[in-house]
């Protein structure tokens, strides 16, 4: 079985995570914002189970699923914040977050 | 098909170890529970209950430093030695002043979810506790997220605030994209040394000559630079601050006096783990980044806080520059210099959470009242608090015997012995900034005359974009909006109406009733600022001991 090296999965993963970063920086909506957010976790992920695999180590799996629990959890409070100032402001572009300055 | 044996039963022993902790979860989920029994107005008997939880908390791990046997936990992944020990013990220490702080303070805010706010707070606690004893990367990172999953909830929790949501809104976005940058240099460290134990990955480093271009030595350097980014946001280093002025000011003041001293507390002990103990064997290589850092927190937070008139946004902007005099520790990166780090941070928390209670105290309804105008005076109207914040902010200027001086003192010393004189300079050219803005707030306590035409007019300046945003909002959504869009109008005109009176008499509009607890707190942290700076030996031992520990 012909095995991909582990630097196609590193520069994937690499890939993935500039995309998220750019994602994060450069649109405006919480959403999407947040989405981003999860490719880039996602794209940490698969850098763990490229490693785990090649290093023939538990450690990076177990690191996985943990970060999928957090990533879970993430999601719950950070729709609920978001619903929360959609209902007091009827907009949620963070462009309009803008009451706190200094 | 590879085979990964993994067999471990936990012992009796791994659960006394992690004793702190559990005292601590059993009390949040007591809290919730306890909640369910109890009436709408009895529930500020929920902060009593979380109290004693961290009371137990806090004896246990006095006992556990003396006592116990210092080990890690489950198979390595959870340290109990006495920097673990005794950064539960400042952590405990703030989480229960934000305890006593917060009943009075929050139901002014028209918080109705006690039982919530209560547990998340304990919550929060935990999950500093857990990142501080972290020996793994995976234990560093669970307890992180537990830690800002809380915090972000507490910061939003002022519903009826448009900026407490802000606050929370801005703090989740920009953390958990710290924590992505976190991750990522976790996973390539994992990828160049095959090991997430912070005790595994220091024998591996110890063990193998690192080339910068070839081999693991790559991978490492970006994963160490990626963990410096996220953690330095974290701790809220220049340039990675901009989030932390706005969650300060926006979020509840009780949750900001417990969140900026206990992340800080759990943050700076993990990063100090990683990477003054962990990555040691590669010092060379991180130490130009943080020291770049840590000189760009040090005069970035100094010069911003010198510009601030309010003062809880004045405080923010000093925690800042206080993390860059502990990046001074983390970038000396001896045995003294980690006992420094925990003495600045024991130091750092009695000393902010107090000054932040005070604020607290003068705090109004609509969140407003805590600039340089509203401080006018205070010697005159309120001495207890006045003379209480004098010496919390002397003690932040770092001026002796209080304890902030201690702190500074030590970590300037370990830095000039570990060969960093030119970083202990600029701390102490820095701190000099510092004292201006800290003692220009005492100057207007005690040398300015509360002036009735100045004092309303900075009050209209401040809130006018809120109530314009509640009236476009109410506009727009005809009416739709709900009750919480319409309880801000409602809170702006009850401010305007207390403020209309403050230009004849300011003497009425100070509306804050200190609660006995508040008072409480107060004392203690006026207590243990004044004591531990003037017998400041037991606490130098303490952290002595904890680092040599580390460093043996």
């Amino acid at each position: 079985m012909g095995e991909m090296p582990v630097t196609a999965y590193l520069i994937v993963s690499a890939l993935l995570f500039t995309i998220g970063t750019i994602g994060v920086l450069v649109r405006r909506n919480p959403l999407v914002m947040f989405m981003s957010i999860e490719l880039m976790l996602n794209a940490v992920n698969l850098s763990f189970m490229a490693f785990a695999h090649f290093l023939n180590s538990v450690d990076g799996w177990m690191f996985v699923f943990l970060v999928l629990t957090v990533a879970a959890a993430e999601v719950v409070v950070g729709l609920a914040i978001i619903v929360s100032i959609f209902r007091t402001r009827r907009s949620i572009d963070v462009d309009d977050l803008n009451s706190l300055k200094g | 098909m590879h085979v990964l044996p993994f067999t471990y039963q936990p012992q009796g022993q791994d659960w006394l170890r992690i004793l702190p902790e559990l005292i601590l979860l059993a009390a949040a989920l007591l809290v919730l529970l306890v909640d369910l029994a109890l009436p709408q107005r009895r529930k500020s008997a929920l902060a009593l209950v979380g109290v004693a939880g961290v009371v137990a908390a806090f004896v246990c791990a006095a006992i556990m430093i003396g006592a116990g046997d210092h080990q890690t936990a489950f198979a390595g992944m959870i340290f109990s030695d006495q920097t673990a020990l005794l950064a539960d013990l400042i952590i405990l220490f703030s989480a229960g002043l934000g305890l006593l702080l917060s009943p009075g303070y929050i139901e002014r805010q028209g918080i109705t979810q006690q039982g919530e706010y209560y547990a998340l707070l304990l919550l929060a606690a935990l999950g500093m506790m857990v990142m501080a004893s972290a020996a793994n990367l995976m234990i560093v990172f669970v307890g992180l997220e537990v830690l800002s999953l809380a915090l972000y909830v507490l910061s939003a929790f002022i519903v009826a605030r448009n900026r407490s949501q802000e606050a929370g809104m801005k703090y989740f976005i920009l953390s958990s994209f710290a924590s992505g940058f976190l991750l990522y240099g976790m996973a390539l460290t994992y990828g160049a040394t095959g090991q997430t134990s912070l005790q595994g990955i220091q024998r591996f480093l110890g063990g193998h000559a690192l080339a910068t271009t070839s081999g693991f030595g790559p991978l490492l350097i970006a994963g160490l630079g990626l963990m410096a980014v996220g953690f330095c946001f974290k701790v809220s280093a220049v340039p990675f601050q901009a989030w932390t002025p706005d969650v300060y000011a926006g979020a509840p003041t009780a949750v900001t006096a417990f969140m900026s001293v206990g992340t800080k507390v759990a943050a700076f002990v993990a990063l100090a783990r990683v990477f003054m103990v962990a990555l040691h064997p590669v010092q060379t290589q991180w130490t130009p980044i943080l020291w770049a850092i840590a000189v760009l927190t040090m005069v970035g937070g100094n010069v911003l806080a010198a510009t601030q008139r309010n003062v809880k946004r004045m405080l923010a902007y000093s925690s800042i520059a206080n993390a860059g005099y502990i990046l001074v520790a983390v970038v000396t990166g001896t045995q003294t210099a980690f006992a420094a780090l925990l003495v600045y941070l024991a130091s750092y928390a009695v000393m902010n959470i107090g000054a932040f209670g005070v604020v607290l105290a003068l705090e109004r309804n609509d969140g407003l009242g805590t600039t340089l105008d509203d401080f006018a005076g205070l010697g005159r109207r309120r001495r207890g608090l006045a003379a209480a914040m004098a010496v919390f902010l002397f003690s932040l200027a770092g001026i002796p015997p209080l304890v902030g001086f201690a702190g500074k003192y030590y970590v300037f010393y370990a830095a000039i012995v570990g060969g960093h004189l030119e970083l202990a300079i600029i701390g102490v050219l820095t701190s000099v900034i510092g004292m201006f803005y800290y003692l220009r707030v005492v100057w207007a306590m005690y040398f300015v005359e509360p002036q009735p035409a100045t004092a309303p007019a900075s009050v209209v300046v401040a809130p006018a974009p809120e109530p314009v945003l509640a009236a476009t909002t109410a506009g727009t959504s005809g009416g739709g909006s709900g009750g919480v869009a319409l309880a801000e109008p409602a809170i702006a005109t009850t401010s305007t109406a207390t403020n209309t009176p403050a230009a004849a008499e300011p003497l009425t509009a100070q509306p804050a009733h200190v609660t006995p607890g508040a008072w409480l707190a107060l004392a203690l942290s006026l207590v243990l600022t004044i004591a531990l700076g003037i017998i400041p030996g037991g606490l130098f031992d303490l952290a002595n001991r904890a680092a040599s520990v580390l460093f043996h």
